[in-house]
C-alpha cells in the first residue's frame, strides 16, 4: 500500500473521534482519467479529509510554508501534496499541476486560497481558475461543509461536530490554450463554480 | 490563534481592542462574551444576563466591518492614520527545492531568525522599526506586491523581492491584513489608480 494509501486508510478510521463525517455524491467523482476537485475552504481538516474520502487519490496544492521541518518534507510529497508559494504568480506549481493532469490523475485546489475567518466562501483567487480554463479537464466541486466548527481558523483546539462532503456533478468549461480565451472565460466560470459550491456569486 | 483574533473589535458595540483568552472572548465596554458555538459556524452571544445566542460568525464579521474594521482604532481625530504593534519579523534568505522521486514539486522558502519590534502602519507606509540596533524598515503602500496571514501571521511580499512574515506578540494578525489591504486600497485610490481587486498571490489593481 502506498503511503498516500495508508493515510487515507488510517483518517478514514481516525476521522469519527473529530468529525461525524457525511459523503454524499460520490457517483460523481470520475472512475478515470483527469480531473480537478475544487473545494470551498473552512477549516484545517479539509484537504484531509477530501483525500480520505474521495473515491480516487487526490493531489493536492498545499501552502509551501508547510514543508518545512524535514519530516514534513518528507511525508508531504508521498501524501500527494504540491508546494505552492502563495505570495507570488508560481509558475513551477503550474507546471507540475498540468504534469499531473496529463498523467489522467487528480488535483484538488481550494481557490480561495486560504481558510475562511468566518465560514463564508472568499473571493476565488483567478490564478486557480485560469489554471481551470488552462487544464480543460472536468471539474468536480466538492461542498465541505462542518468543518468551520470542527476547527475555526481562530481556534487551537478542535472539537467534534459533524461534517458534510457533497462531490457535484462535474463542470464543463473546456480548454482555453490562448490567454486571450482564458480571460474571456473567466467571469463565467468563477460564476459556474461559486455557484456550484453553494456560494454568493 | 484565538477568537479575539477574528473578533479584534466588539460587534456589538465598537469597542476596540476586545479582550479574550483562547476559544472565548469579551468586550470590556458593554460587557458582550463571545464564544465557540456548536454548529452552523456561529458563536455564542451573550449580553448581560440574557441567555447566549448562536449568531453566524459572518454577520459578526459584517459587524465590525460596519463599524469601521480596524480603521477607527488607527486613526486620531485629526484624521492621521498610525497604529503599531510588538512583533516579531522574519525575512526569506533563500528558498529549497522540494523534489520527490527525482522530480521537482515546487519551492519552499527558508526563513531567517526572528527580529523583534514594532510594526507601525501609517497613511502612507508600513514600518518596522527593530529593537536591536540595526536600521528600520519601511515600505510605502506601492512598495507592496502581496499581503496576506499565512496562519497567524502578516506576509508581505515587496518589489525588492523580500518576503516578511511579522507574527504579533498580542494583536490579531487579521486586523493586520484588513488594515495593510485597506491602506494599499486608500493609497492607490489617493492616486487615481484604480481598484485593488485582489491582495494575492500579487496585487492587482482593475
Amino acid at each position: 500500500m502506498s503511503w498516500y494509501g495508508a493515510f487515507a486508510a488510517l483518517v478514514r478510521v481516525a476521522a469519527p473521534v473529530a468529525a461525524r463525517v457525511r459523503v454524499t455524491g460520490i457517483e460523481h467523482v470520475p472512475p478515470s482519467g483527469p480531473f480537478l476537485l475544487i473545494a470551498n475552504h473552512q477549516g484545517l481538516l479539509d484537504p484531509i479529509l477530501i483525500q480520505a474520502f474521495c473515491p480516487r487519490p487526490v493531489f493536492t496544492l498545499t501552502k509551501s510554508s508547510q514543508f518545512r521541518g524535514s519530516v514534513f518534507r518528507w511525508l508531504l510529497p508521498r501524501l500527494n501534496a504540491i508546494p505552492v508559494r502563495r505570495y507570488q504568480v508560481d509558475g513551477q506549481v503550474v507546471r507540475v499541476a498540468l504534469r499531473v493532469l496529463e498523467r489522467g490523475q487528480a488535483l484538488g485546489l481550494y481557490p480561495e486560497g486560504e481558510r475562511s475567518w468566518d465560514g463564508r466562501v472568499q473571493p476565488f483567487r483567478l490564478g486557480s481558475i485560469r489554471l481551470m480554463l488552462k487544464a480543460g479537464v472536468p471539474v468536480l466541486p466538492a461542498r465541505i461543509d462542518g468543518s468551520y466548527d470542527v476547527w475555526p481558523r481562530w481556534s487551537g483546539v478542535p472539537r467534534r461536530a459533524e461534517v458534510r462532503i457533497h462531490f457535484g456533478a462535474p463542470l464543463y468549461f473546456g480548454r482555453h490554450d490562448r490567454r486571450a480565451d482564458r480571460e474571456a472565460a473567466l467571469a463565467e466560470a468563477v460564476r459556474r463554480t461559486r455557484e456550484a459550491l453553494g456560494a454568493a456569486a | 490563534m484565538a477568537l479575539a483574533h477574528f473578533l479584534f473589535r466588539c460587534p456589538l458595540c465598537g469597542h476596540d481592542p476586545m479582550a479574550g483568552k483562547g476559544d472565548q472572548a469579551w468586550c470590556g465596554r458593554c460587557g458582550a462574551r463571545f464564544g465557540r458555538a456548536r454548529s452552523g459556524c456561529r458563536i455564542e452571544v451573550r449580553q448581560g444576563n440574557e441567555p447566549s445566542e448562536p449568531r453566524p460568525a459572518a454577520e459578526l464579521a459584517d459587524a465590525i466591518d460596519a463599524w469601521g474594521g480596524p480603521m477607527t482604532a488607527a486613526t486620531d481625530p485629526n484624521g492621521t492614520i498610525r497604529y503599531e504593534a510588538r512583533a516579531q519579523a522574519r525575512w526569506r534568505v533563500g528558498e529549497e527545492a522540494v523534489r520527490y522521486r527525482g522530480r521537482l514539486m515546487g519551492f519552499q522558502e527558508r526563513m531567517g531568525a526572528s527580529t523583534p519590534g514594532v510594526l507601525r502602519a501609517t497613511g502612507d507606509r508600513l514600518e518596522f522599526d527593530p529593537e536591536a540596533a540595526v536600521p528600520a524598515n519601511a515600505w510605502d503602500w506601492f512598495e507592496l506586491r502581496a499581503i496576506q496571514t499565512t496562519s497567524a501571521r502578516l506576509q508581505i511580499r515587496t518589489g525588492a523581492g523580500e518576503l516578511v512574515q511579522f507574527r504579533f506578540e498580542e494583536d490579531s494578525p487579521r486586523r493586520w491584513e484588513v488594515l495593510a489591504r485597506r491602506l494599499v486600497s486608500r493609497a492607490y485610490d489617493g492616486q487615481g489608480g484604480g481598484a485593488v481587486v485582489e491582495f494575492q498571490p500579487q496585487i492587482v489593481l482593475r
